[in-house]
């Protein structure tokens, strides 16, 4: 086996190690079933784990406030939106662990400990809702952006010395970057709010709602990549021979 | 000084000061645009040149690249599972 045969299964290894890591929140964590609590130490063992598992969320939350915070094309309202729901996340669950420290029975201390899941579905809801809304804004950035390089493409198409039936190829793509840039905008239009409007108290019925607006910004980002392929070929048929 | 010589002069004197005004017609701001620097034209060839959108699509690949990301971790999301901390 050469030395390329071996680096190559290595680094796909050593990639998805990375993935894991640097997800937000212990997504292998909160995958993981526990053993249950031995019957004698039930209360201590509840509130053991609920430490844990507060922590483990509060950890996640501060990386998606990080992501918030740096992703440059969020739009004010909707960086506001995500930040009040995280922020109000962290202190809820603040509050629930207090609570459950000082509870005094196993009764008590388990309906509260439920409610670091069903309360505030940190994991299958925070985390898809903050991804996907920062999607959904880049993608109306980059569609922004696509707007004004049209109008420079169809210039350059103009404007070059390439042959008739180049040209003539070229406005096709154009007019293809035209059709997939609107579409990229219609699959997004209203889609930030239709996202944020989802409560961990809906959860699990609004998964299926997740998943419709996972699809539309799926859809967008293809038609993105379809007028990226048509920009790139355009500049292909209008390059200067040499 | 008699009539003519007076005449003369005056007609000398008028023709000395429609030559200044000329001089100054010609040196004024008017004549400034006129006399300006050539170069500050663009040329044709340079005006019918299209920008070079190159860079443009450049930076839309680094942009969609960053989409795909949040995508993958937008998933990543919704196939958790979240267990109660109290089974």
């Amino acid at each position: 086996m050469t030395a390329r045969r071996i680096a190559r299964p290595l680094s796909v290894l050593l990639a998805a190690l990375a993935v894991t890591v640097t997800l937000p929140g212990s997504t292998l964590a909160a995958a993981a079933a526990p053993s249950p609590c031995p019957s004698g130490e039930r209360l201590q063992c509840i509130k053991t784990r609920s430490a844990t598992a507060v922590s483990d969320r509060e950890t996640t939350l501060a990386g998606l406030v990080t992501i918030v915070d740096k992703a440059a094309d969020l739009t004010p309202s909707d960086r506001t939106a995500l930040l009040s729901l995280l922020h109000a996340d962290e202190t809820g669950l603040t509050q629930l662990e207090a609570t459950i420290q000082a509870d005094t029975t196993v009764v008590k201390a388990a309906s509260d400990a439920a409610k670091i899941v069903t309360a505030y579905r940190v994991y299958v809801l925070a985390v898809p809702q903050v991804h996907l809304v920062v999607a959904t804004d880049r993608i109306g950035a980059i569609d922004a952006r696509l707007h004004t390089l049209s109008g420079k493409l169809q210039a350059a198409i103009e404007a070059s010395r390439a042959g008739s039936e180049q040209k003539a190829q070229a406005r096709a793509r154009l007019a293809d970057f035209d059709t997939q840039v609107a579409a990229a905008d219609r699959d997004v239009d209203g889609l930030s709010s239709a996202i944020l409007s989802l409560t961990p108290a809906g959860y699990p019925g609004n998964r299926t709602q997740l998943g419709a607006d996972r699809d539309r910004v799926n859809d967008a980002r293809v038609h993105l990549q379809a007028a990226r392929a048509d920009a790139h070929a355009i500049l292909a048929l209008i390059k200067p021979a040499t | 000084m008699t009539t003519g010589s007076r005449r003369l002069a005056l007609l000398a004197a008028t023709a000395a000061m429609v030559a200044l005004a000329g001089c100054g017609a010609r040196t004024g701001n008017p004549v400034g645009a006129a006399t300006g620097t050539p170069s500050a034209a663009p040329s044709p060839a340079v005006a019918t040149q299209a920008p070079d959108p190159t860079a443009d699509v450049n930076a839309v690949d680094t942009q969609i690249s960053a989409l795909d990301s949040e995508v993958n971790a937008a998933d990543a999301g919704m196939n958790a599972q979240e267990t109660d901390p109290a089974q």
